[in-house]
């Protein structure tokens, strides 16, 4: 029986560093997607004799960083490794990366990453560079190398084999990409960002690699279509060899390598150009203090003070760029749940209509943040109808231009009366008694008060004067 | 022993093409290397762990990106739109 | 009146400086040397007479004017040919490096050119520097100045013939196992391996990282230490290098040193080597300094450590060269990457070869840590048994070379013998403490170095011993040519 194969699955993601200014060990241009071909080059990135790498300080403080979220133990001595083998877009013909075979060395060990219902243990988080791109030309049997991409910072996040479900992988690659993104290190929705290998086994069969998916979204298909094959040659006790496989992004299958990992042998040793890096204690603390707010706090966050549904606060913060898109609009019209309605609803189906032409993100539609709130308060007034609003959001989406009626401004404009303020505050607190009592002893409640001040003033005072006022009475009670 | 083919095998790893003369020369030479090498093996130096240089994550290189500003590969003569000419890799075209 | 190019580096500056001659004048000579010389010896690979011409002239108006110049104004520097000179050629001795012209000066280039130093040219190795003799080279063998059918020793051969020729006032060399103590020794002149870290190795081409520096050669102890001065320091550039306690003092103020000869290197050399160290420990005594006589057992594994780590790291170094960004003219159009890859790389010569097969050996799966891992834990016990040796001695002597230097060819065929000869200098490169070798004598006429060591950063210590003995024994200087 099919059902009784248990499916295990383990991932390594690449990710560049997108957000740094140079290269991992030199000061060429960390965004080499602006540069004709082999003009962001110098003579470290192309392994020139006598270069020297030169390790980027940014390049440490972001992957611990991303060790922290993945709840990593970050060793105090970190080193590098050259995996010695021989490529086209290899200009030393060894990569510089991190290794644990001979002592945990690598930025990051044993963390563990939360999805859905189910978490993924991360066996390893390592620093390593990108080697530059090959292309070809029609009519030639040559190939054409381009080194800007050559020595661009990326961390590997290794997880466990702990997945059994490919739409697990999907939850777990998007909760990844999510955090990431909050932690500003990655721009996810640059071509290449991030990369994606999957190792998959079916029941005792021998394990197989899927390698060269370029991004996070096919990786479900691939391990579908993968195990799918493999089923079907169980049934037919046809036996599953240990190989390795790549993804056709065209065609939606893996196909077999014709490069055998086998015969590689990559003589690992340590770096001998760069020092042992010592990561001390209170580096880590100072780093810690520093880390933004996470995917899961700010869900919570959402829950609590925008009192959205745990829903929509997962779909929200699955892109920092729809969630930072949300809160901008709220912050300048306060109404959550008509906003995040409209962006769930309305315009997540056209960014993903769109994805084609303008990338999956929703950065690129031409409306503002705060035409959305306009529309929102337009709706919320009962200026115009929902037909309408959508008429004019679609407008707004595509031209950047929102039609709006000049009428009744003076209702959009902020409250910045101190009294007024005060005084919708009072207003909570005699409507919400037994929730300022409880908000006394829990402080998350003071979020729900700050909520109904909101409401009440439709948004328009400022709502950390608001918050901080509240927090005030809440000491006189 | 380090055999002719354990040496063959080698000049693979290291992309090197040896001509037959060339891999019985090293076959007996390198084995002598290996040999003496074999001192080593007898070694007990458990409690030894190899010394690195250290230096503070604090001391490293500032993240500042700057041009190079020289063209670095001038002498190249196998290029073709700024790109460089290599010879036909291993993916399918 | 002595020949200008027979001046020391301090009377070369100073000569420039106080205008008894002039820069031009001085450069001019040297350049007229090489060519009179240098068919003969063949240490130079390339001779960078317009620009040398053209520097000496901007000293020489500078000093005319009054304006100040720099440390080591005027003085013409041979470079080996591993060190990298923007816009000039830089080949390792190597067929794969052939036409390859960095685009980039080494740091201690552009610090011996912010000093007023003169590039006079580049000189002869070993190919990658691999090797005891010179003899490896795509250029052919250096001759020794002092018996043209001798082998200058390596892999610097060219850097110290060329000193020992009066062909230039200083030059630089790289010493990985010894390549400048060894060919200084057989060459008798004055060669200087620093503390790992002192001098940047930025733009060397790498032999084995982990081991190598570049050190200067000069006739006189003075001569190295001013170009210490110059090329030593932190640099941005290469984040192995630490901070030294430079400026290096000339003026030897120590008598009483605390001196240890290590026997085990003497009781291993040829009696001629061997007599001539323990005379030079006499010198010493009657100097001032106390002397004894100590073992190290722990020195039998030095040389397999050595050759494990150096084989390793150049197997690896030297991946890089595949044609495809340097190199030599081969259209890749039409071959298979792998097959192309190994045909541009069967361009080395056969002791690169045999160390980039040793060394992939040694790495690969199975046996590192038999090797590899055992030789780094070799170097950590060497380091600790030293640093106790250090809390008793300033310094310890020994034999340079356990040998003298032998005829061209003699060994060529066996080149593990040719690495025994490296014994007595690999302890200081897999310790990464300094050591030096100074002119201590001759035998049939041939040159004998004394090697003196010191603990890490310790140069001082081992300078103040080499004034003190080259003041003591005055050895010949003077070039045989």
């Amino acid at each position: 029986m099919i059902s009784n194969y248990s499916t295990k699955i383990g991932l390594e993601i690449h990710c560049q560093l997108t957000s740094l200014k140079s290269k991992l060990f030199c000061s060429c241009h960390c965004n080499y997607r602006e540069y004709s071909p082999n003009e962001n080059i110098c003579p470290t990135c192309t392994g020139l004799p006598g270069t020297l790498p030169l390790l980027n300080q940014t390049a440490i403080e972001k992957a611990a960083m991303v060790c922290m979220a993945l709840r990593c133990t970050i060793p105090n001595n970190i080193l590098f490794y050259r995996k010695n083998y021989f490529y086209l877009d290899l200009p030393k013909n060894f990569q510089l990366t991190q290794y644990n075979a001979h002592g945990i060395t690598s930025i990051g060990v044993d963390g563990l990453l939360g999805y859905g219902q189910g978490e993924a243990r991360i066996r390893r988080v390592q620093l390593e560079e990108d080697p530059g791109r090959l292309s070809y030309v029609k009519g030639s049997s040559g190939s054409l190398i381009d080194y800007n991409r050559a020595g661009v910072p990326l961390v590997e996040i290794v997880t466990e084999p702990d997945f059994h479900d490919p739409k697990d992988v999907r939850l777990f690659l998007n909760k990844l990409a999510s955090i990431v993104e909050h932690l500003g290190v990655c721009d996810t929705s640059l071509e290449g960002a991030v990369r994606c290998d999957a190792n998959i086994s079916i029941g005792d069969s021998r394990r197989v690699e899927i390698k060269n998916v370029s991004s996070f979204g096919d990786v479900e298909k691939a391990l579908k279509f993968e195990m799918t094959r493999q089923k079907a040659m169980l049934n037919y006790e046809m036996e599953i060899r240990g190989e390795t496989r790549h993804w056709d992004e065209q065609r939606k299958i893996t196909k077999q390598s014709r490069t055998k990992e086998e015969e590689q042998d990559y003589r690992y040793f340590s770096e001998p150009d760069i020092p042992s890096i010592q990561i001390d204690e209170d580096y880590l603390k100072e780093l810690h203090s520093k880390m933004p707010e996470l995917p899961d706090e700010r869900k919570e966050r959402f829950i609590n003070y925008y009192n959205l549904t745990e829903h929509v606060s997962k779909v929200l913060i699955e892109h920092k760029d729809l969630a930072d898109y949300f809160e901008e609009s709220a912050k300048i019209y306060f109404a959550p749940k008509e906003i995040s309605s409209i962006i769930v609803t309305d315009l997540m189906s056209y960014v993903d209509d769109n994805s084609k032409k303008l990338g999956s993100t929703i950065r690129y539609i031409k409306m503002s943040p705060k035409q959305l709130a306009e529309i929102a308060r337009m709706i919320k007034e009962g200026i115009v109808n929902r037909k309408t609003a959508k008429q004019l959001l679609y407008e707004a989406v595509v031209s950047g231009k929102l039609i709006t009626s000049s009428e009744n401004e003076t209702n959009f404009r902020k409250i910045d009366d101190e009294g007024l303020i005060l005084r919708s505050i009072e207003n909570v607190f005699e409507t919400e008694s037994l929730a300022v009592l409880d908000a006394k002893k829990n402080p998350n409640v003071s979020n729900y008060l700050l909520g109904k001040v909101m409401e009440l003033t439709k948004g328009r005072v400022d709502p950390g004067r608001a918050l901080s006022q509240i927090n005030k009475k809440l000491l006189e009670y | 022993m380090v055999s002719k083919d354990e040496i063959k095998h080698l000049g693979w790893l290291a992309r090197l093409d040896l001509s037959e003369e060339e891999l019985l020369k090293y076959e007996s030479q390198i084995d002598r290397i290996i040999q003496h090498f074999d001192i080593l093996d007898g070694l007990t130096l458990d409690i030894l762990e190899p010394t690195h240089q250290t230096k503070s994550v604090r001391n490293l290189r500032i993240d500042e990106a700057k041009n190079f500003g020289e063209n670095i590969l001038p002498k190249t003569r196998n290029r073709k739109d700024g790109y460089l000419k290599g010879p036909k890799s291993d993916v399918k075209q | 009146m002595s020949r200008l190019c027979d001046l020391s580096l301090d009377e070369v500056t100073d000569g420039i400086r106080n205008q008894h001659f002039s820069a031009e004048d001085y450069v001019s000579h040297i350049l007229e040397r090489i060519a009179k010389l240098d068919a003969d010896i063949k240490a130079f690979v390339s001779v960078n007479s317009d620009h040398a011409i053209e520097s000496a002239r901007r000293i020489d108006s500078k000093i005319r004017r009054g304006e100040k110049v720099g440390y080591l104004a005027g003085i013409t520097v041979g470079i080996k040919d591993n060190i990298s000179t923007k816009g000039l050629r830089t080949t390792c001795a190597s067929r794969v490096l052939a036409d390859y012209v960095p685009p980039y000066d080494a740091t201690v280039i552009r610090k011996l050119k912010e000093s007023d130093a003169i590039v006079i040219g580049k000189l002869n190795l070993d190919e990658f520097a691999m090797g005891s003799t010179t003899e490896f080279s795509n250029f052919g063998p250096t001759r020794n100045p002092w018996n043209l059918d001798y082998v200058t020793g390596g892999s610097s051969g060219g850097s110290a013939a060329a000193v020992a020729a009066a062909e230039c006032t200083a030059s630089l060399g790289s010493d990985t196992g010894g390549s400048v103590r060894c060919p200084a020794s057989f060459c008798s002149v004055v060669g200087f391996k620093p503390t790992y870290g002192s001098v940047s190795r930025y733009g060397l081409i790498a032999y084995s990282n982990s081991l190598e520096q570049i050190g200067p050669i000069a006739r006189t102890v003075s001569g190295v230490v001013r170009v210490m001065n110059v090329i030593s320091g932190v640099d941005p550039n290469d984040d192995t290098t630490r901070t030294v306690a430079s400026p290096y003092s000339v003026e030897s103020n120590r008598n009483h040193l605390r001196i240890a000869l290590l026997n085990n290197l003497t009781v291993n050399a040829q009696p001629e080597v061997s007599k001539c160290i323990y005379s030079a420990m006499d010198t010493l005594s009657s100097a001032g300094c106390i002397c004894e006589e100590i073992t190290l057992d722990s020195l039998e594994f030095a040389l397999a450590s050595y050759y494990v780590i150096a084989m390793a790291e150049a197997s690896s170094n030297l991946a890089r060269y595949d044609n495809i960004r340097y190199g030599f003219d081969l259209d890749p159009e039409g071959y298979e990457w792998n097959s192309y890859f190994s045909k541009v790389r069967s361009n080395f010569g056969e002791e690169v070869k045999r160390r980039i097969i040793v060394g992939t050996y040694v790495l690969s799966s199975g046996y590192y840590g038999r090797y590899y891992l055992k030789a780094q834990k070799v170097r950590a016990l060497l380091r600790r048994e030293f640093k106790s040796l250090y809390s008793k001695y300033d310094v310890i002597i020994a034999p340079t070379m356990p040998i003298l230097p032998f005829k061209i060819g003699e060994k060529i065929g066996d080149p593990i013998k040719i690495y025994y000869m490296d014994i007595d200098t690999v302890i200081s490169n897999l310790t990464g403490m300094p050591a030096i070798s100074i002119p201590a004598g001759f035998s049939n006429g041939l040159p004998i170095g004394l090697q003196i060591m010191s603990d890490d950063f310790q140069e001082q210590k081992i300078f103040d011993a080499a004034l003190l003995f080259e003041r003591t024994a005055k050895i010949q200087v003077r070039s045989p040519l």
